[in-house]
């Protein structure tokens, strides 16, 4: 080593300095953090004071001998050295000097690329890609392994040709045997003709069909003369047609053509799991690899590219990840252009994208039905929603491999996208159609009702060239105001609540019941009792309701009931009627319960009933503090959820009543009719009649009634909190 | 255990007239004819109460066989050459002890009649005296019982033979101890520590006198003596082998009760089932389920049904929605529900409550929008109505059914899985080869459900689907009573009840198929 105008001390110090920058800078960086721990004790002010100390003396210590070894460090450079990673000063040879050199081949490293076979395109492809890879380092071989401590990237690449020069070969190999493997050839060495052969295997199989048969007549005889009893006689029958079986798959292998191809399709399975794990076993090393060297890059560059990270596909190809550059410029990108095209009403069915949300004169613009403008307006809301996440999706994956290089991680790309879609990908990927249809099935209607409700979408806005309008809150005025629909709607609500607590709570106390009568000790016939009390959930309801529908006409079983007179039935009355839906619920939900409290009785551990006799508690007790405790914890939620169903429920109202009797003429409303069913009827009755809008408003409020309740519910059970784990 | 007491039982009833008969019959003679009787100088009635009580001790099998043995098989009995006088008396003092455990009473009459027959004055002999001494070692155990037994022992002094009298005497003093025993349990205790603390005192008892006999034997015949010691420990008895008490008599009437309940309300649920089978088969049932006029049994319904109605089409429709939509819900959640119960990923606790919340919302409310759905797909890409029920069906079901599956998947261990990922499994492989096969259950539970609803839903369809060739089962079938026009003419509860006959068998029959899954999955799955 010759430096020309300098001292050996300027160098060392100069080296030195460069050691210093360093460890000054983690010595700082330590100090800060036991200040960090101490600032509790010292408070705020203090720690601030000395923290700027500490800042000031690290500082003092490196520009002590900045400016003097920085002169020495730029001499160093000019006159062809290098200050390696190990501090230690390298002498550049003049060729290879950084701005003068040039690379020189070694052409007798690399591999020959192979020519298109048209068979296994994918093969060839996948064989070439490697050797490329290859060859793109191996042709600076020599170079790389001259320079591998002038750079980490030097380093990378001297490692991965060192183990391309093993792998490559082998894998090279393998594909040549792939593509080249041929069979011995059969048709020179087989002498017997084709009908010998087929002959020979006849022959085989009618003796071996002739020893079967004679086995089991054997046995059959033996059978009938009681030596052997009938389940050993067809255990030998079995084993016998085994042999049979066993014997005729065999005979195929007389044909040498046969076991020749079965032969060959072996091979070819052998050499394709070799393949396989040649390719696996190179992914592996050079992941090792990429692992233990860091890559350096510019502060400058990793900014440039976290700004690129904006653009779809951009940043990626900024840092050579082609594959996922390729897919996001060519496939993700042009969808979020549809998207936003469908947003903006260039491609639609027939709506005007997502201004049709505006409604009024908007709905005009088509020659379709007024309502499929906002509905679909909805839906290419709910599809730019989708696109904005997958561009977030997009820029999130750049921006992270921006700062992953910047921290010096050298990832290879491809293979470690294929890994996260194998293991923490897996949730995303097997999720998505899911989100997708209930996307469209369940938040679509939803946003669309609350926006319906708003409106005066009905009849009068129904056809073409009518327009629907926005009407602020007019619908909810209407509901809940002082004048018109309210005090029936009141009157509507007070029997709400009435069905919804009787027809919950007696089929509950029934079911209860039963389900404890049903399982004490010395009760026989359990099953049968359970396949009997599950009918009425077995039976599809709407057949059930119907029966019991036409039982409450005129003479029918249920009219009797109420000791009615032969042309009275029992949908005449308001009062009969309700009893009588509350009693079709009671039949209709009971066995629901009962299965269920049966369910949990048989759960709870007989220990505890043991200790309690052991303690010699009353029978009464037990019931009351052993069981019904733990019964009802474990079944409450699911008790809560009966009353939501209980309000929704509106099936037998619609099939047996349809809400008679009326005592609202003009509104169509009676005094069956829950709210739901008034829903029903808006949305579904023709003419004045149909006011969706109004419906869309009831709907609305009494989905808070039901959603705040049972949501706190579902939020304190226990399962949603062990979702989060 | 039942069998071997089965066995017992079997060697115990030996057909042939028993030697005692004649003795007992010879006891209830006498017993018959007294009315008075004098212990202690005093003088005392027999009730026709005392009189049923005793005669219901002779009567009884189980004491007879016992005393038989004692008396007529067992070897030192033969060799005692036991006379008929001396047999007699101990027929009255074996019963006398078990009327005496039965009412625990020294001054109840029968028992006091037993013991004037039986006692003999004449007790002196050397053997007594040691006899009298094992006794006073158990009497710290339980006085009332010794000095009982005492008052019978005094038969034995009418035996010459000391020693044979010594081991038969103690032999019979553990057998009624046995009976005794056998009495106690037979009352019933609900405190088992006490029923417990008896039986510990009764056994310390007998083993006392067991290994009394043991060594008595062994002295006089060396080891040839077994079979008395094998008999005298052997349980003759019915054992009550359950934890629990017998059933007391209030017991019996809750139980009867119980199922009278249980029948009537089986009953309850039964008829409507009844009249649904009944008009399906009745010609007169028009206008009403029950029908009006005279029951007339015809299958025309039947042929009506498939001949002049859409029925099969309908069938056909609803199997093809029923069956995608449970192939669609089934592959979607079960896959859902490995994500959300295995794998930690961002957003899982946000979108099942905000998905599970949203669903709360009454579908009801989507019901314009699903018609507009229908509207838009029917134009513009040509879409048959049944498979917008499908979407509709399977996309509400979702995820209420995830949250079900995956609760039951919480349940498996997921130590399987580390161990198929060492295997070499990914972790779909894992899904399909190990967790899938292990959520069959609560996979039948949902399939079932899925398959079910298309089959009992009447709102969606009636209000999609315009056009009668293509509805589905429920609403089709309904316009067969609920016509069109409401024309009262067309209305026919006969064909209406044989084509809901007709689906809702098959149904039921899965019902009761699946039942055990049908109940673990209402308790396992679900919202808790």
């Amino acid at each position: 080593m010759e430096l020309t105008k300098l001292d050996r001390n300027q160098i060392s110090r100069a080296i030195e300095f460069n050691k210093f920058k360093k460890t000054e800078k983690i010595s700082y960086k330590k100090q800060l953090e036991v200040l960090k721990i101490q600032k509790k004790s010292i408070g705020y002010k203090e720690f601030i004071k000395r923290k700027k100390e500490l800042k000031l003396e690290s500082k003092n210590n490196i520009s002590l001998t900045k400016q003097e070894s920085l002169k020495i460090l730029k001499e160093i450079k000019k006159q062809g050295y290098y200050i390696s990673n190990d501090h230690s000063i390298i002498k550049l040879e003049n060729n290879l000097s950084k701005n003068s050199t040039k690379k020189t081949k070694d052409s007798t490293y690399t591999f020959k690329y192979k020519s298109f076979y048209w068979k296994k395109p994918f093969l060839w492809f996948k064989v070439n890609h490697i050797i490329y890879q290859a060859n793109k380092v191996l042709k600076y071989f020599k170079w790389y392994e001259q320079n591998k401590d002038l750079s980490f990237d030097y380093k990378y690449n001297y490692e991965i040709a060192e183990i391309e020069t093993k792998m490559t070969q082998a894998i090279v190999d393998i594909y040549d045997k792939r593509i080249n493997y041929k069979p011995y050839d059969i048709k020179n060495k087989n002498n017997t003709s084709k009908s010998e052969i087929k002959k020979q295997i006849s022959d085989l199989v009618t003796s071996s069909k002739k020893e079967h048969k004679k086995r089991i007549s054997e046995s059959y005889s033996q059978f009938k003369k009681k030596q052997i009893n009938f389940k050993s006689f067809i255990k030998q029958w079995i084993v016998s047609y085994k042999f049979y079986r066993h014997q005729k798959i065999n005979a195929k292998y007389i044909d040498p053509i046969y076991s020749w191809k079965k032969n060959k399709k072996y091979e070819i399975y052998v050499m394709k799991k070799d393949w396989d794990k040649s390719i696996s076993e190179r992914n592996s090393y050079l992941d090792k690899i990429a692992s233990e060297i860091p890559i350096v890059r510019t502060k400058l560059s990793t900014y440039f590219s976290y700004a690129l990270s904006f653009i779809p596909g951009a940043g990626l190809l900024y840092n050579k990840r082609y594959l996922q550059a390729f897919l996001t410029a060519f496939v993700f990108f042009p969808l979020i252009i549809i998207i936003i095209l469908m947003g903006l009403g260039y491609i639609s069915y027939n709506g005007v994208g997502v201004s049709g949300l505006l409604l009024g004169a908007k709905t005009l613009e088509t020659e379709r039905q007024p309502s499929y403008v906002l509905i679909e307006a909805v839906i290419n809301l709910v599809f730019l929603a989708i696109g904005f996440i997958i561009y977030l999706i997009i820029v999130r994956n750049s921006w992270l491999t921006t700062k992953a290089i910047s921290w010096g991680c050298r990832v290879r790309s491809w293979n470690t996208t294929k890994r996260f879609l194998s293991s923490e990908g897996v949730p995303y990927l097997i999720s998505i159609p899911a989100y997708l249809l209930t996307a469209i099935i369940v938040i679509v209607p939803i946003i669309t009702t609350i926006l319906l409700s708003f409106t005066n979408y009905g009849s009068g806005h129904l056809y073409n060239g009518q327009t629907i309008d926005y009407t602020g809150i007019d619908n909810y005025k209407v509901l809940w105001g002082s004048e018109g629909l309210s005090t029936t709607i009141r009157k509507v609500i007070v029997w709400t609540l009435i069905w919804t607590f009787f027809s919950s709570i007696t089929p509950m106390l029934i079911g209860f019941i039963l389900a404890f009568v049903a399982n004490n000790k010395n009760i026989k016939f359990k099953p049968l009792i359970r396949s009997l009390y599950i009918l009425p959930w077995a039976v599809p309801a709407f057949i059930t309701i119907l029966l019991f529908s036409s039982a409450a006409d005129s003479g029918g079983f249920i009219s009797r009931l109420f000791m009615l007179e032969e042309n009275q039935s029992a949908k005449d009355f308001s009062n009969t009627a309700r009893i009588t839906l509350i009693l079709i619920q009671t039949w209709l939900g009971h066995s629901y319960i009962f299965l269920l409290i049966s369910g949990t009785l048989q759960s709870i551990p007989k220990d505890f009933y043991e200790a309690a006799k052991i303690d010699g508690i009353k029978k009464s007790s037990v019931l009351f503090k052993i069981t019904l405790p733990l019964v009802l914890v474990q079944v409450m939620p699911l008790l809560i959820g009966q009353f939501a169903f209980a309000f929704g429920n509106f099936m037998p109202i619609v099939l047996v009543t349809e809400g008679k009797p009326i005592f609202d003429p003009v509104e169509g409303v009676g005094s069956t009719d829950t709210m739901l069913s008034v829903v029903f009827k808006y949305i579904s009755q023709s003419g004045s009649q149909k006011r969706i809008g109004l419906g869309a408003a009831l709907s609305t409020t009494l989905s808070m009634f039901v959603i705040i309740p049972s949501a706190f519910s579902f939020i304190r059970s226990k399962s949603f909190k062990e979702a989060g784990r | 255990m039942k069998s071997l007491i089965k066995k017992i039982n079997k060697k115990l009833s030996f057909s042939r007239t028993s030697p005692l008969s004649p003795i007992i019959s010879n006891i209830k003679n006498t017993l018959k004819n007294t009315k008075n009787f004098s212990y202690n100088n005093k003088t005392h009635n027999i009730n026709k109460k005392n009189r049923k009580e005793i005669t219901k001790i002779l009567d009884s099998k189980f004491y007879m066989k016992q005393l038989e043995y004692f008396i007529y098989e067992d070897k030192t009995a033969k060799k005692l050459n036991l006379s008929e006088d001396f047999i007699i008396k101990l027929v009255y003092a074996y019963i006398g002890s078990v009327i005496y455990q039965r009412s625990k009473n020294y001054n109840n009459e029968s028992y006091l009649y037993m013991l004037c027959m039986s006692t003999n004055n004449n007790s002196n002999s050397v053997a007594d005296k040691e006899i009298h001494k094992h006794i006073s070692s158990l009497e710290q155990l339980d006085k009332d019982y010794v000095n009982h037994i005492n008052d019978f022992f005094s038969i034995f002094n009418l035996v010459k033979d000391n020693n044979l009298n010594h081991i038969y005497k103690l032999s019979w003093l553990y057998n009624i101890l046995k009976v005794q025993q056998s009495l106690l349990f037979s009352k019933k205790s609900n405190n088992s520590i006490i029923n417990i603390e008896k039986y510990n005192s009764w056994s310390d008892m007998m083993m006392i006198i067991i290994n009394q006999v043991k060594a008595l034997s062994y002295q006089n015949y060396g080891d040839k003596d077994k079979e008395l010691i094998s008999r005298l420990s052997d349980l003759d008895i019915k054992l009550w082998l359950k934890d629990d008490s017998k059933l007391t008599l209030t017991g019996k009437f809750n139980l009867g009760f119980s199922y009278i309940f249980l029948a009537t309300w089986g009953l309850i649920i039964l008829y409507p089932i009844y009249l649904l089978i009944k008009s399906a088969f009745n010609s007169n049932a028009k206008t009403s389920i029950e029908g009006f006029g005279q029951y007339k049994f015809t299958t025309s319904n039947f042929s009506k049904l498939f001949s002049e109605t859409l029925f099969t089409t309908w069938l056909w429709n609803t199997i093809q929605v029923a069956l995608i939509t449970m192939i669609i819900v089934v592959s979607f959640t079960a896959l859902m529900a490995y994500a959300y119960s295995r794998y930690k990923f961002t957003g899982k606790k946000s979108t099942l409550i905000t998905v599970m919340i949203l669903q709360m919302f009454p579908t009801i409310a989507a019901l314009p929008v699903f018609v507009i759905y229908y509207a838009i797909l029917k134009q513009s890409a040509g879409f048959s109505p049944k498979y917008v029920l499908v979407l509709i069906y399977s996309g509400g079901a979702i995820f209420g059914n995830t949250f079900v599956i995956k609760g039951f998947m919480d349940g498996i261990s997921k130590e399987i899985d580390d161990a198929a990922r060492i295997d070499g499994c990914s972790s779909l492989k894992t899904f399909r080869k190990i967790i899938l096969p292990l959520c069959k259950p609560i996979l039948a539970v949902v399939s079932l459900w899925s398959f079910i609803g298309p089959f009992g839903d009447y709102i969606l369809p009636q209000l999609l689907i315009q056009e009668t060739k293509q509805q589905t089962i429920a609403a089709g079938i309904r316009t067969l009573i609920a016509p069109q026009g409401q024309d009262t003419s067309k209305v026919d509860y006969g064909t209406f009840t044989a084509g809901s006959l007709l689906i809702s068998v098959p149904i039921v029959i899965l019902f009761l198929y699946l039942q055990r899954f049908i109940r673990s999955g209402a308790t396992d799955g679900g919202v808790k």
